[in-house]
């Protein structure tokens, strides 16, 4: 906390209204991540992340006082980048899930026990291959997942704040899982680490 | 619970965003269920390893002073009191300073000249806002039209955000470029924003155009994007032209939006047209 009053003293920021210091400000590295996530690349994510403040600020007014300043946050910067960065970003190749969810039910027939599978991708994946099997899910999967996983947002968050019904967000979430299970398990694989073994 | 409702509820079991009945039964149906029970597992394993291998990064300490500094500069252009006493200041200055008054009446010379002959801005950027202008003029014309009590038209972005704003619109369309035309009009349910008209440029020849057709019924325009949208079942683009332009329509997610439109005969645009066929 001391590090991050030291970091932002550098601009006169006294001159900003205090609310808006206390309750928008600490969330910056959050929402610099989520940017990141949707934009899928520092430049962008460092314009969407200017133009979220920007916003916030010059509708500070508007904010309910009381709720979640995190969330309303999340959400100017969400539809910022709807309106405007979308188009501008590579979409990551579109995904079949279907063939995924194939491959998971032939990894389901092999290996009997998932405690083993706990272990084996557990254990020997990488930091980065996790961000790359992230990375690699569609938009509207690894929103979810970032804001459940990462942010610790509750269904009832995520529902509101993507403006869906929440059994849209139990059912993204779920093949969200299933989809990063299988990336990981063919990262594993490759790697050499034969997860199969047991089975064969 | 059965399979099926437990798959649905498998991620909320997980997450234990559920009620304790349903929870209770999810627990029951993993302890006969293998195939569940499986699915249960790997979802937990994917959590485990978002949650403990996702790398979050800190904002770069560059960015955030310039954030920071945006912010605290935006504040002070804003800020009607500071603004007023800047404004006092200048006039007594340029009352009781001779050096202040001159550069003064030199900077006021310059502004007239800028707008006179205006070197920066380029004829291709005329005419754009030009045909922006047209395009505002065209939808003035939807005035008369039947749209909710509350509408407004304007080019000017920040004046359609407040609106979004002051009018509790859920998830508000932001304009941002200086060329959007927006026909903004809030429902019963405080739900929509009816027409949507942006235009974004894209270096020198692409401008963005997202229209929502249903906030077009009952006017002049309608019929002409019914067409549109409609041969677009067929197509996956519709060129079509207007005055000097051309415009590509597309569908995006149900939503007809405009991919590409050019003034003249720009070569990157054939080409454009040329990767779509």
């Amino acid at each position: 906390m001391l590090e991050d009053s030291d970091r932002i003293t550098r601009p006169p920021i006294e001159n900003l209204d205090e609310e808006f210091r206390k309750e928008a400000l600490p969330h910056m590295d959050a929402l610099y991540n989520f940017a990141l996530q949707l934009t899928q690349d520092s430049d962008d994510a460092a314009d969407l992340l200017q133009e979220t403040y920007v916003k916030a600020y010059r509708f500070w007014d508007k904010f309910e006082k009381g709720t979640n300043c995190k969330a309303w946050l999340f959400r100017i910067m969400k539809n910022s980048f709807i309106n405007f960065y979308r188009k501008n970003t590579r979409s990551p190749e579109k995904l079949d899930y279907d063939e995924i969810e194939e491959i998971y039910e032939t990894i389901k027939s092999n290996e009997e026990n998932p405690h083993n599978l706990d272990r084996e991708i557990y254990d020997n994946i990488f930091d980065d291959e996790v961000m790359e099997a992230i990375k690699s899910l569609p938009e509207e999967f690894r929103t979810v997942l970032i804001m459940c996983d990462v942010e610790g947002m509750t269904y009832d968050e995520i529902a509101d704040f993507l403006d869906i019904p929440i059994g849209t967000v139990r059912s993204r979430i779920h093949r969200a899982r299933k989809v990063l299970a299988t990336k990981l398990y063919n990262y594993a694989k490759s790697r050499g680490y034969n997860v199969d073994e047991q089975s064969e | 619970m059965d399979c099926k409702e437990f798959q649905e509820y498998v991620s909320a079991f997980v997450d234990n965003q559920i009620d304790e009945q349903k929870k209770h039964n999810a627990q029951d149906h993993i302890g006969i269920c293998q195939s569940c029970f499986f699915d249960y597992k790997i979802e937990t394993l994917a959590k485990k390893i978002v949650s403990n291998k996702f790398q979050k990064v800190t904002c770069p300490e560059s960015l955030r002073i310039k954030i920071l500094e945006s912010l605290v500069y935006n504040k002070n252009s804003i800020s009607q009191k500071s603004f007023k006493d800047q404004l006092i200041e200048l006039i007594q200055n340029i009352l009781t300073k001779r050096k202040v008054r001159l550069s003064f009446a030199f900077g006021l010379i310059l502004i007239f000249a800028l707008l006179i002959f205006n070197p920066f801005k380029s004829s291709e950027e005329k005419y754009y806002q030009e045909f922006a202008a047209s395009v505002y003029e065209n939808c003035k014309n939807l005035r008369n039209h039947k749209f909710p009590a509350k509408t407004i038209f304007t080019t000017n972005p920040d004046q359609v955000a407040q609106f979004i704003f002051s009018n509790g619109i859920k998830n508000p369309v932001m304009p941002k470029t200086d060329w959007t035309v927006t026909v903004a009009g809030v429902e019963e349910n405080n739900s929509c924003v009816l027409a949507h008209l942006l235009f974004k440029c894209e270096e020198d020849t692409v401008y963005m155009m997202q229209c929502e057709i249903d906030a077009l019924r009952n006017t002049k325009y309608y019929d002409l994007f019914q067409k549109i949208h409609n041969d677009l079942k067929q197509k996956s683009f519709v060129k079509v032209d207007h005055g000097n332009c051309s415009i590509i329509f597309r569908l995006e997610n149900g939503v007809l939006m405009t991919y590409a439109m050019s003034s003249h005969n720009h070569h990157a645009f054939e080409e454009l047209i040329a990767s779509l066929e």
